[in-house]
């Protein structure tokens, strides 16, 4: 009991975090004169804090079973969902719905199904937060197009760093076990260097709508989580939970009076 | 073995006679009773296919699969009725409670015959545990589509997360009351407790009228 309390330490982080958080969304919906991206994102937190106590409270009476589909992957799925409407409620602007960007993003989402489909071999679960991760990414990855977020330079770094997070996860099923390690480490420090240049280019956005960055810093992040194990999956989710403060600021910053 | 479609037939007869008496919210609310204990056996059946489908075993089916199933054969009537009839908020929490409270009564019944009905006060907390519990679900997922229509934020996205919101509850409930101890303590109360907030939460909704 003892050493799964201190695993989940940062799973109870993120329920602090997200308790706060909830309540203060909550506010935000009387302060803003009830607008719908205020609901939206009290949606999320609720269904995301019941998520992780779900998640909890699984390991702690449970610790050495592994979870069949439940109710928290569902919970899972509709958060990615309600991220997603959150984020269409603000004016995107007019422009194409689907541009090489977004068909990048799905290609991406795909090939995170499919290795976690690799992983764990749990086709359900994973094809059906797949999809809805993939509803998440390419939203994401829309309002960052539409917006003019990113440069030329910094799609094609982009597309350059997803391929060789796919690529570097799907050789760990061909290569020996040495190797192994040494392209799963190759992909962590990918990930910690594209969390780190997110938070960088999110939070140093002072001028416009810095929400659709800490919305890709959170992809990132989530990501990242997802393709990661012991302690680099607490590190990731720690980051994670890191980014929510700064999502529920950049919403208020939008809807506020 | 337990003949729940028989159970159902004997309990649903004189509810469905009472429909020709009844008026307005009355027939309303039987007709929502009823649809809820028919929820329960449609829920019953095809949690069991899952069980004989998966392997998972009967308690993990019970413990994981069932607040999908039931919380999603609860959903789907009162998915029905909102996007058909467009019903005011208070007609809405009326079917809801309505299949809550059907669907709450026909488990206990069932689970009571099964059970044995010897000891009064586990019948006591589970009734109390499980009519509560069934009604608390719903009614949340009622709460949370009607926020979402009263702020214009109906979307598919607000239907899943309220129907995934209840799932959670209902799971969480079934996970906590799985092992005895403490962790059955908090479940049992969990319903209540939950039932009290949603209580205020409607009281300020209805306020804000």
């Amino acid at each position: 009991m003892s050493f799964s309390l201190l695993s989940l330490w940062p799973v109870f982080l993120q329920i602090a975090v997200l308790a706060a958080l909830l309540a203060l969304s909550v506010r935000l919906i009387r302060r803003s004169g009830q607008a719908v991206a205020a609901v939206f994102l009290t949606f999320v937190f609720a269904l995301w804090l019941f998520t992780d106590l779900y998640w909890v409270i699984f390991d702690l009476m449970r610790p050495d079973g592994r979870m069949p589909f439940a109710a928290n992957e569902i919970g899972e799925a509709a958060v990615f969902l309600m991220l997603a409407a959150l984020l269409s409620s603000f004016s995107l602007g007019r422009g194409r719905v689907f541009c090489w960007q977004t068909a990048g993003a799905l290609a991406f989402a795909l090939g995170n199904a499919a290795l976690w489909v690799a992983w764990s071999r749990e086709w359900i679960d994973d094809l059906f937060i797949g999809a809805a991760y993939a509803a998440f990414l390419a939203q994401v990855v829309r309002a960052l197009m539409l917006q003019g977020s990113l440069r030329t330079g910094e799609w094609i770094a982009l597309a350059a760093g997803c391929f060789l997070l796919l690529l570097g996860q799907a050789l760990t099923f061909f290569v020996p076990a040495g190797a192994v390690r040494a392209l799963d480490l190759g992909c962590y420090l990918l990930l910690a260097a594209g969390a780190v240049c997110w938070a960088i280019k999110a939070f140093s956005a002072r001028r416009g709508r810095p929400l659709y960055l800490i919305y890709a810093l959170l992809g990132w992040v989530i990501t990242a989580k997802y393709m990661s194990a012991g302690g680099w999956y607490s590190l990731f989710l720690v980051c994670e939970t890191l980014c929510l403060p700064p999502l529920y600021r950049a919403v208020r910053r939008e809807v506020g009076p | 073995m337990i003949y729940s479609e028989n159970v159902l037939v004997c309990m649903a007869v004189p509810l469905l006679l009472a429909l020709f008496f009844l008026r307005d919210r009355a027939r309303q609310f039987v007709l929502n009773f009823l649809l809820g204990m028919a929820a329960c056996l449609l829920g019953a059946y095809v949690s069991g296919f899952v069980d004989a489908a998966s392997g998972l075993g009967a308690e993990d089916t019970a413990i994981f699969i069932s607040p999908v199933v039931e919380e999603g054969m609860k959903f789907l009537p009162l998915l029905f009725y909102y996007l058909m009839f467009d019903p005011e908020d208070d007609q809405l929490i009326r079917a809801a409670v309505g299949i809550g409270a059907g669907f709450a009564s026909f488990e206990n019944i069932c689970s009571m015959i099964a059970t044995g009905t010897e000891s009064l006060s586990f019948l006591l907390i589970r009734g109390l545990a499980v009519g509560v519990m069934h009604i608390v679900s719903v009614f949340a997922m009622i709460l949370g589509l009607i926020i979402a229509r009263r702020f214009k934020a109906l979307r598919l996205s607000s239907m899943v997360d309220a129907l995934s919101l209840s799932m959670l509850f209902h799971g969480v409930y079934n996970l906590l009351v799985s092992q005895p101890g403490v962790t059955s303590v908090i479940g049992f109360c969990m319903p209540v407790v939950t039932a009290g907030f949603l209580y205020l939460a409607l009281r300020r909704l209805r306020g804000g009228e």
